[in-house]
């Protein structure tokens, strides 16, 4: 069975007498190790469908299943535990927490899933979050800001931000990744250096599964899979042979 | 006279014992009719300019806009000169909640123009239509996309028809599509009305094309100022 | 830095609950101890008999004193007086006295000076008392004219050891030698025909026996027993060895006496227990209400601040911290809130209690020591209140904010009305109307007012919390006073008041003679005050009241009855009687009903002027004609003539003459009393104006006074803060849009406008609540906390007050909302607008 399996899933918003729906009765299964991309303009259901498989939000019909956990099904305890050790989101509006620095922002992800400290070591909280920070720092320097750690959000520019949120993210090291328009603040040279990451995240190295929305058309040969979306309908899925974040351009 | 004169324009935040130089030395000249097209890497100081244009940041230097120094205006005249002649297109995007997507759009050319309640309305219809929102006009931010969210903001600067328009990365969550609807109502804004100035900033190197003036900007100092022919926004794609 | 300080104001208030609780409670714990110290040292008596006619002549009356001593010593030796520890036969006399040449009621208590064995004693056996100045009896004492003065009185005329007093009808001057506390007279009160009189009308001095004996003519002669039995027996066991003292005392001795009075219904006890009874209520509740803000502070507080950051809370939930955690977290925040809270709440609590407790003592003027001791019982008790308090404020509105998905909490917005697109109510009805508001005008605050139940709800509630606290406090002192002035505008129908000594038995001829030979005068009628003891014919529950006989023949009663609405309409009927609600209520009698009235009848007159005759107790049946509510709370209205004709009184007996001028100003009153005084100074113990008299009371009631001016000034205090909290997180979560419209291009004003307008409105909507729940309160603690049987408080809230609160209110929520709109106001935009976070 595939990893992440979705059965003719379902979201409506009600709005007084009309139902929007932003996902129509979509159907999909994602393997593990795959970097898949949902393409699809505004407005088709991209942000909605990552929400069903981060579980953020839950189906109003269908049945969306993660490691043969029903996760549509899960009480909001459990949900919480399934995100905690198997998800992490890189928001489409990155949701910085602004009362901590870039740094603090990554930390906190950190903090969650906790570190591997050597039993014999001294496991003092001191050295912990001294590990922490480090681990923070280091991601940080990953997608290009380790001059800005100590920055405030309202201090960033936008793309700044953009990463800090891509690092609070990737610092978990999560099982799956979600990232939602994860260039779309980005100039080509960084965004193609983070897709970098993403992608050596996935089967060909680390075997993580890696979900990138976008409306970018130009990332699309990055995928193992495409998925393309329109009004909350699956419009194409397709697999393919990628091509490395090396060679793309836009 | 230029529209727009910048003179040794800087922006230095100071973090601890560093300091960071959002914009450095900047002099600048801008004439109207024109849609100038500000490219740059994230961090380089593209927000940060137009921020200082449309007076809502402080900085060193002089600006002046229509003859007037407006570095020099009081919160009041500021705030006068941003209601009638600046219309803005947030990064990120700054809805009223409260309001629906059409209202949102209605407030801004209730506020900057005399109009009729009907003729605001109007406006307000038109420009979503243009960007193609009239189907979700009675629709709450929380209840729309990302590329709506960014649209209706497009709208809410483009209804007051501004001598001054910044639209900072106007198609950061759209695919070309939609891109292309806005970028054209911009571009059909400047072409109709001559004494106005467009400023558009972007990382996207593909969108500089429909620029009359392409300004590049890398680490808050102007690398670059390059007149061009511009294409229709209607014929690029990204 | 702005929410560290809010949690420290609540931190605050929790730490005044927590004092307020430890203070109030321990007041009265200490005061317990104060007094049962007092009477433990002292030997109070475990009861008192005294003849049936203490204050006549004759054999009813009067005792001998070595025959009374034998024959107790004789009692103390049989089987039922095996319990009696020691005894003391007294005189204890009402009389008038003289104090600097002014004429006023007064009780002599006289004690013998030598012990069995002939040696000097400056203490009695039962019912001693402490020396506050001056100095005690002394050997040369016995014979003497030296008295001491009970502190009461001595403090009202501010008298001085070796000053002088004027004992008796005769006016005999005596030395004082030192001032006294007595615990039988804690509290200034001597009869129940007479509820906490003034020290001008009731006062104490002590005297030897030999020297009280010769003042009263009465050689020998005692008429009181006051007698002291085993600490463990109960009231039943102390009320079995009264009666059968009594009669072992009549029937065995052929002598007459009166109703055994037992410690626990000595009146002035009785009346410090019913008094304390309440202020222990209050004590209770004060600090209940204290912490009750508290509680809804910190519960609105974190209520806001959860949604505020609502955002955080959905990245948090997003990233996998569990809903649990993030409660923890929030709670947290509570409860280090109310554990600082609690923390300076004991501490000062413990530490104030040692300064509050004596002030209390003193302030209900009590003349012994207070005894304080340190209460871990107590300090438990306000550790618990005050943690318990955060834990409530802190864990519900945290839990109920945090929505379950974070999906729904990453939002724009949260409001449920927007996210399902509808509007609001108010919207959709001015529409129908045609009225849509301009979206630069004033839909944006309308919108904003229904943006959230939550945010409207917490703010509208501050509003109704600060509005009824601050109508109830002004309230609990307008109804006070305005109780007072109904007593004294419309209830005491009179300009004049005069007490006699000695009951006259042609009051009706001075009173006449008062009106037709004094210019001026325009009525005067006449009244007889006295105590007895009512018995409902259906509950048989009795209940001992104040009697007021009211002479209706005049034309003037010089009392208006406010009659409750009852059924049928109540009305002054001279052959029935009228009780107070209080009396009615406890004998559960309706109008109409039948009520036993025990009085005095007379068997035998000794003489007519002074009045003295010997008398048997007779239950006589009257009707409840009406109920009234005064501020006299335990009073029994019966119509002289009825009163008089059934007791069997030669003429027409009374202890007052109520006058009424023409014109009552201050030299018309003057000039009437002295015209009084000098026409019939014989047996006029005292004439007052009503001035006069309702100053008295009001001396009285200071203490109570000063308890409401602290609630009200907590109130104002503790409201403006609660509204300020709210108004400005309000503000404070609408930064970012406020930044948006200030970039757009939005001028000031219309920023300032929009806010004010929702605010004023906000505080409109509350106040209408706040003011229907202030009166609420109000009604709580006057009607129900403050359900004083003695002094009753008619409800009332002025106009003035209703505007005070709600412009109080108004204030303290425009004031808050200055400083974080100026915030606003003066943001970086640049920042403001760039963050894309929550
Ligand atoms: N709470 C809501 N109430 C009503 N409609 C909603 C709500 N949330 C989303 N929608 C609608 O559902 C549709 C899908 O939204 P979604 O956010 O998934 O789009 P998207 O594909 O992520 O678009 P974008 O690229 O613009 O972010 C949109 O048309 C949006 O208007
Ligand atoms: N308040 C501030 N304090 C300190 N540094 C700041 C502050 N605001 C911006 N900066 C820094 O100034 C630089 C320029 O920021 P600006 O927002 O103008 O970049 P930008 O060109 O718009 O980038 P992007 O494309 O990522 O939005 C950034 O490096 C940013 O970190
Ligand atoms: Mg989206
Ligand atoms: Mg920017």
């Amino acid at each position: 069975m595939a990893l992440i399996t979705l059965r003719d899933v379902q979201k409506e918003y009600r709005l007084g007498e009309t139902i929007t729906k932003a996902l129509n009765g979509v159907s999909l299964d994602i393997e593990k190790g795959e970097l898949v991309i949902i393409y699809g303009p505004s407005g088709a259901g991209k942000t909605t469908l990552m929400n069903m498989i981060g579980g953020l939000d839950i189906p109003t019909a269908g049945k969306v299943t993660v490691s043969e956990i029903p996760i549509s099904t899960l009480s909001a305890k459990w949900l919480t535990v399934y995100r905690r050790k198997k998800i992490g989101v890189v928001f489409q509006f990155f949701n910085l927490i602004s009362r901590l620095t870039a740094l603090e922002n990554v930390e906190y992800a950190i903090e969650l899933v906790g570190v591997r400290t050597n039993p014999r070591d001294e496991s003092s909280v001191s050295f912990r979050s001294k590990i922490i920070r480090e681990k923070a720092s280091e991601y940080l320097d990953k997608v290009g800001l380790g001059d800005r750690l100590h920055h405030f959000p309202a201090q960033l520019s936008g793309g700044e931000q953009q990463r800090v949120s891509i690092a609070r993210a990737l610092a978990k090291e999560p099982e799956i990744l979600l990232a939602d328009e994860p260039t779309g603040n980005l100039d080509f040279k960084i965004g193609r250096q983070i897709l970098e990451i993403m992608e050596a995240m996935t089967g060909k190295e680390q075997n993580r599964t890696v979900i990138i929305v976008t409306h970018n058309e130009a990332i699309c040969p990055l995928g193992d899979r495409v998925i393309r979306l329109s009004d909350g309908e699956v419009v194409e899925n397709y697999t393919q042979e990628y091509v490395s974040a090396k060679d793309l351009y836009w | 006279m230029s529209l727009v004169e910048l003179e040794n324009v800087q922006r230095v935040y100071q973090m601890g014992h560093s300091k960071i130089y959002a914009l450095k030395n900047i002099s600048l000249k801008l004439e109207s009719g024109n849609l100038v097209v500000c490219l740059g890497p994230s961090g380089s100081g593209k927000t940060t300019l137009l921020n200082v244009l449309g007076g809502i940041d402080k900085c060193e230097g002089k600006i002046c806009i229509a003859g007037k120094e407006i570095t020099r205006f009081g919160k009041r005249k500021l705030s006068r000169f941003r209601r009638k002649h600046v219309g803005f297109i947030f990064q990120f995007f700054n809805l009223l909640p409260v309001y629906s997507a059409l209202e949102n759009v209605e407030y801004a050319v209730e506020l900057s123009q005399k109009r009729s309640r009907n003729e605001t309305r109007l406006k307000a219809e038109e420009y979503l239509k243009a960007v193609g929102l009239y189907e979700k006009k009675d629709m709450f931010p929380s209840q729309l996309s990302g590329g709506e969210q960014q649209r209706v903001a497009a709208a809410r600067a483009l209804a007051k028809e501004p001598k001054l328009l910044l639209c900072d990365e106007p198609t950061g969550e759209l695919s070309v599509k939609e891109g292309r609807l806005v970028l054209a109502t911009i571009q059909k804004l400047v072409r109709t009305r001559p004494d106005t100035l467009t400023v558009l900033v972007t990382h996207n190197r593909k969108i500089s094309e429909i620029a009359d003036l392409v300004i590049s900007l890398r680490s808050g100092t102007i690398d670059s100022i390059t007149p061009q022919k511009p294409v229709d926004a209607m014929e690029i794609t990204w | 830095m702005a929410h560290k300080l809010r949690f420290l104001m609540i931190a605050l208030v929790i730490a005044t609950g927590v004092m307020a609780a430890h203070v109030m409670i321990s007041a009265f714990v200490h005061l317990d101890s104060t007094y049962t110290g007092a009477f433990k040292k002292h030997a109070m008596a475990s009861f008192t008999l005294q003849t049936a006619n203490p204050s006549g002549s004759g054999s009813d009356a009067w005792i001998d004193y070595s025959n009374l001593t034998r024959i107790m010593n004789e009692f103390s030796n049989t089987e039922a007086g095996s319990d009696v520890e020691d005894f003391e036969v007294r005189i204890v006399y009402d009389t008038a006295f003289r104090v600097r040449g002014n004429q006023q009621n007064g009780r002599i208590v006289a004690f013998n000076t030598t012990d069995k064995t002939g040696t000097f004693r400056s203490q009695p056996s039962v019912n001693g008392y402490r020396l506050l100045s001056g100095n005690g009896f002394s050997q040369t004492s016995e014979y003497r004219n030296v008295c001491m003065v009970e502190g009461h009185l001595a403090e009202y005329w501010k008298l001085e050891p070796n000053e002088f007093i004027e004992v008796g009808d005769n006016y005999i001057s005596f030395q004082i030698l030192g001032t006294i506390a007595s615990p039988e007279y804690l509290m200034n009160m001597g009869s129940y025909a007479d509820i906490l009189p003034s020290p001008r009308r009731f006062g104490v001095i002590f005297m030897p026996l030999r020297t009280a004996q010769g003042v009263l003519n009465v050689e020998g002669k005692v008429n009181e027993i006051s007698v002291k039995l085993n600490d463990i027996l109960s009231k039943s066991q102390r009320e079995q060895v009264a009666s059968d003292l009594k009669k072992f005392l009549e029937d065995e001795k052929g002598l007459k006496m009166g109703e055994p009075i037992d410690f626990d219904d000595q009146v002035s006890y009785y009346l410090l227990k019913l008094d304390i009874e309440e202020a222990r209520e209050m004590g209770i509740m004060l600090p209940i209400l204290l912490l009750g803000m508290a509680c809804g502070g910190l519960y609105i507080l974190l209520g806001r601040m959860v949604v505020a950051e609502r955002k955080d809370i959905g990245v948090s939930q997003a990233l996998g911290y569990s809903r649990n955690a993030i409660i923890k977290q929030y709670l947290g925040i509570a409860i280090v809130v109310s554990i600082v809270g609690t923390l300076i709440g004991t501490i000062f609590g413990v530490a104030l209690s040692g300064v509050f407790s004596p002030t209390y003592v003193k302030v209900i003027s009590i003349q012994f020591p207070a005894v304080v001791t340190f209460e871990w019982e107590l300090v438990i008790v306000g550790i618990f209140l005050g943690l318990i308090t955060g834990f409530i404020g802190g864990y519900f509105p945290v839990k109920s904010a945090i929505q379950a998905l974070p999906a729904e909490s990453l939002r724009f917005d949260p409001s449920r009305h927007i996210i399902a697109g509808r509007i609001s109510f108010a919207e959709k009805f001015l529409n129908k109307f045609h009225i849509r508001f301009r979206v630069t005008g004033f839909r944006l605050p309308l919108r904003n007012f229904f943006r959230s139940k939550r945010r409207t709800f917490s703010s509208v509630f501050a509003v109704i919390i600060s509005v009824s606290i601050i109508s109830m406090a002004w309230g609990m002192m307008e109804s006070m006073d305005y109780g007072l002035r109904v007593q004294y505008t419309i209830v005491e129908d009179w300009d004049l008041k005069l007490d006699f000594s000695e009951v006259p038995t042609n009051t009706s001829v001075i009173s006449q003679a008062i009106r037709n030979n004094i210019d001026g005068v325009s009525n005067s009628t006449y009244h007889l005050l006295s105590g007895a003891t009512l018995t409902s014919a259906k509950s048989s529950v009795s209940k001992t009241t104040q009697l007021i006989g009211i002479n209706e023949s005049d034309g003037y009663l010089g009392h208006t009855f406010r009659f409750i609405n009852t059924k049928p309409r109540g009305e002054f009927d001279p052959e029935g009687v009228v009780l107070t609600v209080p009396i009615a209520e406890k004998l559960r009698v309706k109008v109409g009903d039948e009520v036993q009235l025990e009085i005095p009848r007379l068997t035998s007159l000794v003489s007519t002027a002074p009045l003295r005759a010997h008398f048997e107790m007779i239950n006589v049946s009257f009707r409840v004609s009406g109920l009234v509510d005064e501020f006299n709370g335990l009073v029994t209205y019966i119509g002289l003539n009825r009163l008089v004709e059934v007791s069997n009184f030669p003429g027409s007996p009374a202890n007052t003459i109520l006058i009424q001028l023409d014109d009552p100003t201050d030299t018309n009153l003057e000039y009437v009393r002295s015209e009084i005084y000098t026409r019939y100074n014989y047996n006029i113990r005292n004439i007052y104006t009503k001035a006069e008299q309702s100053s008295d009371l009001l001396g009285l009631l200071e203490a109570l006074y000063w308890v409401m001016y602290v609630i009200a000034l907590f109130a104002v205090l503790l409201a403006v803060a609660m509204v300020y909290n709210t108004v400005y997180i309000n503000l404070q979560e609408q930064e970012r849009e406020l930044a948006t419209l200030l970039t757009i291009g939005t001028p000031n004003r219309h920023i300032i406008r929009n806010i004010t307008i929702e605010n004023t409105v906000i505080t409109i909507i509350g106040s209408f609540f706040g003011l229907i729940f202030g009166w609420f309160l109000l009604w709580f603690f006057m009607a129900v906390v403050l359900d004083m049987e003695f002094f009753r408080i008619i409800i009332f809230m002025s106009d003035n007050t209703r505007f005070f609160s709600f412009f109080l209110t108004l204030l303290g929520v425009l004031f808050a909302e200055y400083f974080p709109l100026r915030r606003a106001l003066n943001l970086n935009l640049a920042e403001a607008t760039k963050e894309r976070v929550v």
